[in-house]
């Protein structure tokens, strides 16, 4: 076998690179127009997601632009055009058409804008019918929490049937947790009773990434002799170990930056109203959508609407989101016991997990999160604790979104009423979860959980 | 010193079939894609009927380089510059724009898809940016396979090279023309241009023909554009000496351009077709509109004009229709993988009825090299100082027994007139006396010529590929 085993391939190579696969070939003309009139390396046009460019390294930024380059870092994956496969890369390695989300617009958008069969040439359908190794990826490394529309997958069905294919070479891998079930759902509903692809979850936000980022910070700490990394420009800190010990100040961290969703302020105004805001690092960054509804909610603008936005560092939501997936500065964490996680989403439909749950485990905080039902048992899953000496965890099975956030907003009123000294005692005695998480989290970079469950997943 | 670095062939884009040519307008990529990317005669001849136009097509070189170029694309250049820009880089770029089956639209042309935009217009910023700033970079406009060209796409290139910003010493132009020189130096005199772009003749012709010659006498198969007709060539062997052909000349007509239409009235009016092997389809090929207006571009003497006019009449009339040789279907004939060796064997005297006659340059096509390939004396119909070109490369003509004279006659209309008079001469000879000379010129002209014909692809192409490389030194 020649090569890499597993190739990333593409149709077109452009001034700019390879053109990332995903785009509508009716769309060419726009798109290289587009291309033509840019000088630099980077794709930029709607229809194309492009990742943050290493610093200075222009063959990956120019000659291999895709988002899957930054997504897999393995020996065993090439990236090929179709052109450029030789006999022996056609016939025995796992060739890939990846298709991934762009930076503004979701993996569901992106299907519902047009049959995915005008993402491919004739010859590269010629090679997914005749060759079972050839396969294509949906991969949805952004998001996940979504409620899956009828049409997505209607989209997948008609390239299955229009394509002739197996149903292995179609195969779509995303972080939402439940997605076999919702598949089956699908199916139910349409009366489907064959496979029409392959569903696999990847928890892109958990696998990998932070143990990484974990492992590179106290190595850049220790060489530095400092507390404090540098990452473009901006301070971050992680606790050590001997730091877990002092008394502190607050009870838990609440943070919020995108207030939009509007069951992040829905529950900070109950631990307002509950008068926990004193008790906590809490902050809700102002928006149009928080305003607009304080007009029509006479509790929300009592609790939220006449005295946020409320900040426990920066102030500026558009520089958090450009801010370190995973990483803050350290003094909050340590001056406060236990993290309450406002997820992405509160639906039952779904189950999609963060870096809002992370970012707990990194900072050795227990925490109780408001995201989907089941998000506690998937991260247990994982292989991650959770911790029932602090809340009670029956809120994980509630399916109602309301109840749910109560249970929740409950637990954190009984912790907060408890003494320092009591939840301190309580927070010293689950240090070995909070260490086995951080941990567990480093172990899953080191062994490369996401390339594992990928290449399962394009496999066989 | 000689070059060391190696060749490469620039590209924007690469689809799933391979290279996409440069400089195209992205509108019509769609049609591309209906076609998978592929340049294959389908999509040239969909194109050609949606839009009644040509589309350029490319690795129409051959000659320049030998088989050590390097196909690469832009992003791959551009990333290597960066990488390794501290390093000596020794290699020469060239960024290809081929016009040849759409120079009009290549060149923006306002009535042509691309409608008043050049290729200039449609060529990424970042390639641009490589032309301006890489030293071994250059724009090659390609035009190698062709040799009539507009002076116009002069115009064009200095104004769009001037309106990007890009060096005119960083522009090459190769066609197959060889006094390219001569007429540049002159239009940018007329234009009181002081800074020129490079200019190249190339023969794309001769090497071609010489690669398929040699092919045919080694018994080989050859194939053209998709086509695999069975061909064959005269063998010094072949040839019995003694024998008397039937005809005096042999002549092939596919498209009808104005030379060629003249000379066919005139032959028809002397009466002497039937010494002709000639090829003529007035009513599939006639692609040159004869009247008045339109040949006053071809010369001044009206009472030479109105007696072509006259007997255009009986082409009106259909009393003069068609003519064949070999192949019936005359438009879909080409230059090459058409030889039949029966065609040279029935007649002594070729009439090479060129591209160009009229037309300001001099442009040899594979026309020229038939005669040479297949054992058979010629007149050259086509431009002053055709003869002196062929000698330039080792073959003999047959001066003393044609007059040939004919080549330094500058005045187009009269050089026609001298060479309808020396065909109208010889067509009174003899078929004995052809026959004669014919076996006397057999071994001293024609079957030298095959050798030189033969053996150009080894010698002369070394040479050119030298001169090229000297222009960048």
């Amino acid at each position: 076998m020649s090569g890499h085993k597993i190739n990333f391939i593409y149709e077109i190579k452009t001034p700019l690179g390879y053109l990332p696969m995903g785009y509508n070939h009716d769309d060419l003309p726009i798109i290289f127009d587009d291309i033509n009139h840019k000088d630099q390396g980077l794709f930029s046009h709607p229809l194309i997601y492009y990742g943050t460019p290493s610093d200075g390294d222009y063959y990956q930024r120019l000659s291999e632009s895709s988002s899957i380059y930054d997504i897999f870092d393995d020996a065993n994956f090439g990236r090929k055009q179709l052109d450029e496969l030789d006999d022996d890369e056609i016939h025995n390695n796992i060739n890939l058409f990846v298709i991934t989300p762009t930076h503004n617009q979701t993996i569901i958008h992106k299907l519902n804008d047009f049959p995915l069969i005008k993402s491919f040439s004739k010859r590269s359908l010629d090679y997914l019918k005749h060759h079972k190794n050839f396969k294509v990826v949906i991969l949805d490394n952004k998001e996940g929490g979504y409620d899956y529309p009828n049409t997505f997958f209607d989209n997948l069905l008609r390239f299955y049937n229009d394509t002739g294919i197996d149903s292995t070479q179609l195969i779509f891998i995303t972080s939402t947790a439940n997605i076999n079930e919702i598949y089956q759902n699908y199916k139910t509903i349409k009366n489907i009773d064959y496979d029409f692809m392959k569903c696999k979850k990847l928890h892109f936000h958990v696998y990998d990434d932070p143990g990484k980022c974990i492992i590179d910070y106290y190595e850049q700490a220790d060489s530095n002799k400092t507390d404090t990394v540098d990452y473009d420009g901006i301070p971050y800190s992680l606790p050590w170990m001997g730091e877990l010990d002092e008394i502190r100040s607050k009870y838990f961290m609440c943070m919020n930056r995108n207030s939009e969703r509007l069951h992040r302020t829905y529950l900070v105004s109950e631990l307002v109203e509950n008068r926990l805001l004193d008790k906590g690092y809490i902050s809700l960054l102002q928006s149009d959508t928080v305003d607009d509804m304080c007009t029509r909610d006479e509790k929300l603008k009592r609790n939220i609407g006449d005295r946020y936005p409320f900040t426990i560092d920066y102030d500026d939501k558009y520089f958090i989101a450009n801010m370190h997936n995973f990483f803050n500065t350290k003094e909050s964490w340590l001056d406060s016991y236990f993290s309450v996680v406002n997820e992405t989403t509160n639906s039952k439909s779904h189950i999609f997990i963060t870096e809002k749950s992370v970012r707990p485990m990194i900072y050795y905080h227990p925490f109780i999160i408001y995201g989907n039902p089941h998000t506690l048992k998937e991260l247990k899953e994982l292989g991650f604790k959770t911790f029932p000496e602090f809340f009670d965890e029956s809120y994980d099975d509630e399916p109602h979104p309301i109840k749910r956030m109560n249970m929740i907003v409950e637990n954190v009123k009984r912790l907060c009423d408890m003494s320092k000294d009591d939840i301190h005692n309580l927070y010293q005695s689950v240090k070995p979860k909070l260490l086995h998480n951080r941990k567990r989290l480093i172990d899953m970079a080191i062994n490369k959980y996401k390339n594992k469950v990928f290449i399962d997943a394009v496999s066989g | 010193m000689q070059f060391q670095g190696k060749i490469y062939n620039v590209y924007d884009y690469r689809g799933v079939n391979g290279y996409l040519p440069n400089g195209i307008n992205p509108d019509f990529l769609r049609l591309l894609r209906e076609h998978d990317y592929s340049f294959n005669n389908g999509f040239l001849d969909e194109f050609q009927k949606k839009y009644s136009d040509g589309f350029s097509v490319f690795h129409c070189d051959g000659v320049l380089y030998d088989n050590d170029i390097l196909d690469d694309t832009i992003t791959s250049i551009e990333v290597q510059d960066r990488l390794w820009m501290e390093a000596e880089d020794e290699h020469l770029y060239f960024y290809n724009i081929t016009p040849f089956g759409g120079g009009s639209s290549t060149f923006g042309y306002p009535y042509t898809h691309n409608d008043g935009r050049s290729f200039f217009y449609f060529i990424p910023e970042l390639t641009k940016k490589m032309i301006k700033e890489k030293d071994n970079f250059y724009l090659m406009i390609n035009y190698g396979n062709e040799g009539t060209l507009d002076r116009f796409w002069f115009n064009v290139i200095h104004h769009d090279a001037n309106h990007f910003d890009i060096p005119l010493h960083k522009i090459l132009f190769v066609v197959s023309d060889f006094k390219i020189k001569e007429t540049y130096d002159d239009y940018c005199k007329e234009n009181e241009f002081t800074e020129q772009i490079k200019v190249f003749p190339v023969n794309w012709s001769l090497s071609a023909k010489s690669e398929e010659y040699t092919k045919l006498l080694q018994d080989e198969k050859t194939s053209f554009n998709h086509n695999h007709n069975l061909c064959s060539v005269v063998k010094k062997d072949n040839i019995d000496l003694d024998i008397v052909r039937d005809k005096h000349f042999l002549m092939f007509n596919r498209r009808l351009r104005p030379h060629r239409y003249y000379s066919i009235l005139l032959f028809n009016q002397m009466n002497i077709l039937d010494k002709f092997d000639i090829s003529f389809d007035f009513e599939t090929c006639r692609t040159y509109n004869f009247d008045e207006e339109n040949y006053k571009y071809h010369g001044t003497d009206t009472e030479f004009r109105d007696n072509l006019l006259n007997e255009n009449e009986k082409v009106l009339n259909g009393e003069l229709t068609k003519s064949i040789i070999d192949y019936d279907d005359l438009p879909n004939v080409w230059g090459f993988n058409f030889e039949q060796k029966e065609s040279y064997l029935n007649s002594y005297i070729h009439i090479i009825a060129e591209t160009n006659f009229f037309e300001r340059g001099l442009y040899l096509s594979e026309k020229t090299w038939k005669p040479m390939g297949q054992l058979q004396p010629f007149i050259m119909m086509g431009p002053v100082g055709s003869l002196e070109l062929i000698k330039s490369y080792g073959f003999k003509t047959f001066d003393g027994f044609i007059d040939e004279s004919y080549d330094k006659i500058e005045n187009n209309e009269e050089r026609f007139k001298f060479l309808i008079n020396e065909i109208e001469r010889l067509s009174n000879l003899p078929k004995e006396e052809l026959k004669n000379w014919y076996k006397s010129i057999f071994n001293d002209i024609l079957v030298h010529n095959q050798k030189v014909l033969i053996d150009y692809k080894d010698t002369d192409k070394k040479h050119i590929r030298k001169q090229f490389l000297d222009l960048f030194r």
